[in-house]
C-alpha cells in the first residue's frame, strides 16, 4: 500500500504535449478514478505511474519515494490491462503464478498463494484451462487475481470492463470493488463511463485534452463542478451564459442576455475559485442539473421564478423530460415519473423556479456552451 | 544522451542487428560496386561503358533478354494466376477445395528439380513427346520444348502460383455487398468487374507481378539447363566469372542489383501507400454454385487434367530417383527401378559426406538465421528508433538479389581479409556457404516473424513486466514462446531451402567437370 | 540430352524427393498445427 504523488508533471510526444501540468495526490487505500473522453491524458497518466512513460517534466513519487525513472518491473505495482494482456500460451494457473515465480516464490508458498488468489476471484475450478476456453468476464478475473497475487502496492485497472457486455459489467463493477475493499489496495480506476466513475471510486479526477479539471468526491464532481467540461461531461446539465451584474455579501445576481429579470445565485454554493473568477475576463456560465428545477403550474412567490412554455415532453420511464422554453433559452427539466405527469404537453404554458442553492457560476472553458 | 534503459536496450539491441546488416549485406555490395569501377587498375567508368555500348551488345543483349522474358513470365503467369483464383473462390463444383490446395503444388518443387523434370517430360527425348510419337508411330517427336518458350513454360508452371495466392487473398477479402451495391445501383456483370472487383484486386496484382518480375531476373536453372544457357544476365555474371573476367562480373551484378533493388523500393513505395482496405469485417466467402451438369462435369474432368499436368514434375522426380545410375541411357523408357540411389545417397561415403557436410552448413545458417531473425524482428517491430525504414531495406534487399550477385558479393568481399571475416579469407572454406545461406534467408526468417510479432499485442510485454519481470525474462518465457510458431515455420523453410541449394552447386561442378558443353 | 542421363540423375532426383517431402512436411505442420498459411511463409 502506498501513496502517489505526482507534482508538475508533463508527458509530450513529439510535438503533442499528452499531459501537462499534473498534480495529484492519491492516498493510501484510496479508489481513485481517472474520468475523461478518449485521448484526454488518462491512460498516459496511468501508463506513467505503472512505469510504460516516464514523463517529460516532474516527479511521480509512491509514499516517499521518487518512482519517476524506476522501470516499470521494479515498481510493484499490478495492472489489469483493457484487453487483459493474458499470456495466451499459460493456463490460468501459470498465468496467476507468473509474477510469483519472477519473485522466486518457493513453490509450497506459490501453489497455496494462487489457489488462495482465484478462489478469491471465484475461479478455483478453472485452474488448469488454457486462457482461451474462458469467457471475457472470466478472463478479466484471471486478470485481477494475476494483478492481485503479487501482493502490489498500487493497482491500476485500465477501462477493466469496456470489453464486456452490460449485465457482465454489472457484476465485475461489484467484484472489483469487493476485491479493492478485501485487499484494502490503492486501486487507480481508468474509465470514460461516468457511472462507472460515480459508483465506485472514493475520488474522481476529471480529464480532458491533457489537463486535469477537478479533483473531488463523486458528489462533489457532481454537484459542484468547477468548470463547464467538468459539469457537462458527467450527467446532464443546463448552462446559461450570464453576465454578473452585482456582488452582494450573501448573493451574487447575474443576468441572462436579453432577459431583465436577474438571477440571485447564493454564495454558498461557489467554490472559493468560483468567486475569484468573478475579477477575471473569462466567460462565465450558471449551471444547473435538470431534476433541481422545479416546474409550476401557476406562479408563486419564490426567486429565480421564470415564465416558459413547454416545448417537448420525452418519457423515459422512471423520469419524465420537459424541455421548457425561457426567453431564449431552451432548458432541461427532470421530473420523476410520478403518474401525474399527464398535464405536462406541448405548447402548455409553466413557470420554473432555480432554486438559489442549486446555481454555480462556473467558467466557460470550452467556448460551447449555450 | 541516453535517457533511460529502455533506449540503452533497444541501442543494445540494435547494435548486433546492424553490424550484421552493414558487414554481410551492404559491405559485399559495396565491394562488387568498387570492383565494376577498377578497369586495367585504374578506377574509371569504364566497365559501364563497355557493358552498354560494346561492339558485340552481348551484354546489353542479356540485359534485354532478361528483362523481356521476366515480363513475359510475368504476362503468362498472370494469365493463369488470375482467372484460377477467380474460378477457385468464385465458384462451387465437387472437388473444389481438393484442387484448389493442388493449385499450389509447383511451388515444393525446389528449381534446379523442377528444371529437370521438365527436360525429362518435354524435352527433345523426353517422355511424353516420345510417349505420343510412339502412340501415333509417328517418324518425329511433335514437340519438344527449350529456348524462350522452355523458359517461360517453366517460369509459368513455378510462378503463376504467386497470382493465385496473392490475388485469391485479395478475392476473399473483398466484402461481398460491395459488389452487390453495384448490381444494385444497376451495374452489369462486366461493369462491376472492371469498375469495383478489378480496382479492389490491383494492389495484390502489382505485389504480385513485381514478385514474379524479380524471380525471373533472378533465374539461373532454366535458361542454363532447358535453353542451353540462353543470354540472360544472371547466367553472364555467372560465365564472366568463369573466364575470369571479374571486373565485367562486378559491373553485371551491379546493374542487375540496381535492377533488382529498384523493384524493391517501388514494390515497398506501393505497399506503404494508402490502399483500399475494407471497411467491414468478418465476411463470410460466398460462392455460386455451378448449377448447370454440363459445366460442371467440364470443370471436374479440366481440374483433374490440370491436377495431372501440375503433378507430372513431382512424379517424374519420383520416377527418376527409382532408376539406378547408368540404366537409362540411350532407352527411350527406364526399365530398372529400385531404391539404389536412395541406399548410395546414405551409403556412398562419397555421397553421404557432401551431404552430411552440406547438411550441417544449412543446420549453422539456420540457427545464425533464427537469432538473426528473432532479434532483427524484435527490434524492428516493437521498438522505435531513428533510420528504421533504412534497416528495413537492408534487410529485405537480399531477398530482391539473385542468388548469383549474393555470391558474387560474397566473393568480391571475402576473398581478402577483412575485419568482417575476423581477419580470414573466406572464399574457399567450409563457412563461405553458410554465409551465403544465411544471408539469402534473412528477409524469409525475419518477414515470417514480423508477422507473428505484428499480431503480439504490447500489452502482454508490458503485463509482464509489470508484473516484475526483467526484459530477458520477459522475453525468454513470454514473447518467444508466443512467436515460436512463426519463427519455427520460416526457419524450417530457411533450412530446407539452405539444404535444397546446397544440391545446385554440387550438380553445377559435376558439369563444368563432365563433358556436358558448358557454354552457349 | 541423351548423355545427361550420364550423370548422377538419379540421386539429384533422390535428393530433391527428399526436399520435396521436407517442404510438404513443413508446410502441412505449420498450416494444420500453426494455423500459418502458406503464402504467409513464403
Amino acid at each position: 500500500m502506498a501513496s502517489i504523488k505526482m507534482e508538475n508533471v508533463q508527458k509530450a510526444f513529439g510535438k503533442t504535449i499528452a499531459v501537462d501540468q499534473l498534480n495529484l495526490e492519491i492516498k493510501e487505500g484510496e479508489f481513485f478514478t481517472f474520468l475523461g473522453p478518449s485521448g484526454c491524458g488518462k491512460t498516459t497518466t496511468l501508463r506513467m505511474i505503472a512505469g510504460f512513460y516516464y514523463p517529460t517534466k516532474g516527479v511521480v513519487r509512491f509514499g516517499d519515494k521518487d518512482m519517476t525513472r524506476v522501470p516499470p518491473e521494479k515498481r510493484n505495482t499490478g495492472m489489469v490491462f483493457q484487453n487483459y494482456a493474458l499470456f495466451p500460451h499459460m493456463t490460468v494457473f501459470e498465468n496467476v503464478a507468473f509474477g510469483l515465480r519472477v519473485r522466486k516464490v518457493s513453490p509450497a508458498d506459490l501453489k497455496r498463494r494462487v489457489l488462495d488468489a482465484l478462489q478469491k476471484v471465484r475461479l478455483e475450478s478453472y485452474s488448469d484451462r488454457q486462457v482461451s476456453q474462458l469467457s471475457g468476464g472470466q478472463q478479466q478475473r484471471v486478470a485481477l487475481a494475476r494483478a492481485l497475487v503479487i501482493e502490489p502496492e498500487i493497482l491500476l485497472l485500465d477501462e477493466p470492463l469496456s470489453n464486456l457486455d452490460a449485465k457482465l459489467r454489472d457484476e465485475m463493477r461489484v467484484e472489483i470493488l469487493r476485491l479493492q475493499r478485501d485487499y484494502k489496495i490503492t486501486t487507480i480506476y481508468v474509465t470514460h463511463d461516468q457511472a462507472e466513475a460515480l459508483s465506485m471510486s472514493d475520488r474522481i479526477a476529471v480529464f480532458n485534452y491533457g489537463v486535469c479539471h477537478q479533483v473531488g468526491t463523486p458528489t462533489e464532481i457532481y454537484n459542484r463542478p468547477a468548470n463547464d467540461f467538468v459539469a457537462s461531461f458527467i450527467g446532464e446539465i443546463n448552462l446559461l451564459t450570464v453576465q454578473v451584474e452585482k456582488v452582494q455579501q450573501d448573493n451574487i445576481e447575474v443576468a441572462l442576455k436579453g432577459s431583465e429579470q436577474p438571477i440571485k445565485l447564493n454564495v454558498e454554493n461557489q467554490a472559493r475559485e468560483g468567486i475569484s473568477i468573478l475579477q477575471t475576463d473569462v466567460d462565465l456560465a450558471v449551471s444547473i442539473r435538470p431534476e433541481a428545477i422545479r416546474i409550476l403550474d401557476v406562479t408563486e412567490e419564490g426567486m429565480n421564478i421564470f415564465k416558459g412554455k413547454i416545448n417537448s415532453v420525452q418519457f423515459f420511464g422512471s423520469v419524465v423530460n420537459v424541455m421548457v422554453d425561457v426567453q431564449d433559452v431552451s432548458l432541461r427539466v427532470d421530473v420523476f415519473n410520478t403518474h401525474d405527469f399527464g398535464y405536462f404537453y406541448q405548447g402548455k404554458e409553466v413557470y420554473v423556479q432555480l432554486p438559489e442553492k442549486q446555481l454555480r457560476l462556473i467558467p466557460v472553458i470550452s467556448g460551447d456552451a449555450p | 544522451m541516453i535517457k533511460n534503459r529502455d533506449t540503452r536496450l533497444t541501442v543494445w539491441l540494435l547494435l548486433p542487428v546492424a553490424l550484421v546488416l552493414v558487414a554481410y549485406v551492404l559491405y559485399p555490395s559495396l565491394r562488387t560496386f568498387i570492383e565494376s569501377l577498377q578497369k586495367d587498375g585504374m578506377i574509371s567508368l569504364g566497365n559501364y561503358q563497355d557493358f552498354f555500348v560494346q561492339e558485340s551488345k552481348t551484354n546489353l543483349e542479356a540485359l534485354w533478354n532478361s528483362v523481356y522474358i521476366s515480363l513475359l513470365s510475368v504476362l503468362v503467369s498472370a494469365l493463369i494466376g488470375i482467372p484460377l483464383a477467380f474460378i477457385f473462390n468464385r465458384y462451387d463444383f465437387p472437388g473444389r477445395s481438393f484442387f484448389s490446395s493442388a493449385a499450389i503444388l509447383p511451388i515444393v518443387l525446389p528449381s534446379l528439380v523442377g528444371v529437370m523434370a521438365f527436360m525429362f517430360l518435354y524435352g527433345e527425348s523426353g517422355l511424353v513427346p516420345n510417349a505420343i510419337k510412339d502412340l501415333f508411330g509417328l517418324d518425329k517427336v511433335p514437340f519438344k520444348i527449350g529456348g524462350v518458350s522452355g523458359i517461360l513454360i517453366v517460369h509459368a508452371y513455378t510462378m503463376y502460383v504467386y497470382f493465385y495466392m496473392t490475388v485469391s487473398a485479395a478475392i476473399n477479402k473483398i466484402d461481398p455487398s460491395l459488389e452487390e451495391a453495384a448490381y444494385n445501383l444497376g451495374a452489369n456483370k462486366f461493369k462491376v468487374f472492371w469498375k469495383v472487383t478489378f480496382p479492389l484486386l490491383t494492389p495484390a496484382i502489382v505485389a504480385a507481378s513485381l514478385l514474379v518480375f524479380m524471380i525471373s531476373m533472378a533465374s539461373f536453372s532454366a535458361p542454363f539447363f532447358l535453353a542451353g544457357g540462353y543470354r540472360v544476365l544472371s547466367l553472364q555474371i555467372y560465365f564472366s566469372k568463369i573466364n575470369g573476367d571479374m571486373e565485367i562480373a562486378a559491373t553485371q551484378s551491379v546493374i542487375l542489383s540496381i535492377v533488382s533493388i529498384s523493384f524493391l523500393l517501388f514494390m515497398r513505395w506501393y505497399q506503404n501507400r494508402k490502399d483500399y482496405r475494407m471497411a467491414s469485417k468478418g465476411i463470410g466467402a460466398h460462392r455460386s454454385e455451378v448449377k448447370n451438369p454440363f459445366m460442371k462435369w467440364v470443370m471436374v474432368v479440366t481440374g483433374i487434367i490440370g491436377v495431372i499436368i501440375l503433378l507430372l514434375p513431382h512424379f517424374t522426380i519420383l520416377l527418376l530417383s527409382l532408376v539406378p545410375d547408368g540404366t537409362w541411357t540411350f532407352q527411350t523408357y527406364p526399365t530398372v527401378f529400385n531404391v539404389e540411389n536412395y541406399r548410395l545417397l546414405f551409403e556412398d561415403p562419397n555421397i553421404f559426406k557432401p551431404l552430411r557436410n552440406s547438411l550441417l552448413m544449412a543446420v549453422i545458417a539456420t540457427l545464425a538465421n533464427l537469432v538473426f531473425g528473432v532479434i532483427a524482428s524484435y527490434v524492428l517491430v516493437k521498438r522505435k528508433f531513428v533510420g528504421k525504414s533504412l534497416v528495413d531495406i537492408l534487410v529485405m534487399i537480399p531477398w530482391a538479389l539473385p542468388a548469383t550477385v549474393i555470391g558474387m558479393n560474397l566473393i568480391f568481399a571475402f576473398n581478402e581479409p577483412s575485419v568482417f571475416s575476423f581477419g580470414q579469407i573466406l572464399v574457399g572454406t567450409f563457412w563461405i556457404l553458410p554465409l551465403a545461406y544465411f544471408i539469402r534467408h534473412i528477409p524469409l526468417v525475419v518477414r515470417s516473424t514480423n508477422a507473428v510479432l505484428e499480431q503480439l499485442d504490447d500489452s502482454i510485454e508490458e503485463a509482464a513486466r509489470n508484473l516484475g519481470a526483467k526484459w530477458f525474462y520477459t522475453f525468454r518465457r513470454v514473447i518467444f514462446p508466443i512467436i515460436m510458431p512463426g519463427v519455427l515455420s520460416g526457419t524450417l523453410l530457411a533450412f530446407i531451402e539452405s539444404v535444397g541449394n546446397s544440391r545446385p552447386r554440387s550438380c553445377c561442378t559435376r558439369f563444368q567437370t563432365g563433358p556436358y558443353p558448358l557454354k552457349s | 540430352m541423351n548423355q545427361l542421363r550420364m550423370f548422377n540423375m538419379g540421386q539429384a532426383a533422390a535428393y530433391g524427393m527428399i526436399q520435396i517431402t521436407l517442404i510438404v512436411i513443413v508446410l502441412f505442420i505449420s498450416n494444420k498445427f500453426f494455423g500459418i498459411k502458406a503464402e504467409k511463409a513464403l
